[in-house]
């Protein structure tokens, strides 16, 4: 890929290009949001509880 | 499972109040997070043998037994982190479908194909949970208030999540 082509690559074919598939990106993401959610979420309800 | 892991871990609590609460979610989710690593390193395998089936989760809890044991002394502390892990297994066995052992059969209910029906099972954990995880709290001259907010907030969270999962049924894994 030429500098020129760079800024027209869009962000799924940037992480084609860095060896992740889209479909891989969004499983982890997703995954991993949802994790840190049902984690945060009761851990500072209980962190006000116990204030 | 979704939510209703964090009803294991807040019924643990009530077990064995001087480990964290954040110790506990990260233990009771843990083949969780070794899944997400796995689809992250590139290395995951659609079936979960890694990260859900029994051999794998029986080896969470052991390091995990070992390793909170080794720091902190506690064995007791010990032993209830390592059921919290192998009550992932469980609890995924009546909502999920997951791997026995390499070469095994596959287990679970898979009630995520009914959404409703995977609300009511994870809304039991979730309220047992609670109300377990409420007789650790100070005491207060209104409990339940504070039972209130956490089990509305995990219901909350469940129903949003199996809405989303009844509007993207085919949402791609990784």
């Amino acid at each position: 890929m030429t500098f020129e082509q760079f800024p027209a690559t869009t962000s799924a074919s940037l992480l084609l290009l860095a060896g992740i598939s889209a479909d891989r990106f969004l499983y982890a993401f997703r995954l991993i949001g949802a994790l840190l959610v049902a984690t945060l979420v009761p851990l500072l309800i209980d962190r006000r509880f116990r204030r | 499972m979704y939510i209703g892991h964090v009803g294991a871990a807040l019924a643990a609590k009530r077990v064995r109040r001087s480990i964290g609460l954040l110790v506990l979610l990260v233990a009771t989710y843990t083949p969780d997070w070794v899944d997400a690593g796995l689809c992250v390193a590139g290395v995951y395998n659609p079936q979960e043998m890694l990260s859900h089936s029994i051999p794998a989760v029986l080896l969470f809890a052991l390091v995990c037994f070992v390793a909170y044991a080794v720091a902190t002394r506690d064995w007791t502390g010990a032993l209830v982190i390592a059921a919290v892990i192998l009550s992932h297994l469980l609890l995924d066995w009546i909502t999920g479908y997951k791997p026995s052992w390499p070469g095994g059969p596959m287990i679970g209910l898979q009630l995520y194909d009914h959404p409703l029906a995977d609300f009511v099972a994870e809304g039991v954990v979730i309220l047992a949970g609670a109300l377990l995880y409420g007789r650790t709290l100070p005491a207060r001259r209104r409990p339940w208030v504070d039972i209130s907010i956490m089990l509305g907030a995990l219901l909350s969270l469940q129903l949003t999540i199996d809405i989303a999962h009844l509007l993207m049924r085919s949402l791609p894994k990784c």
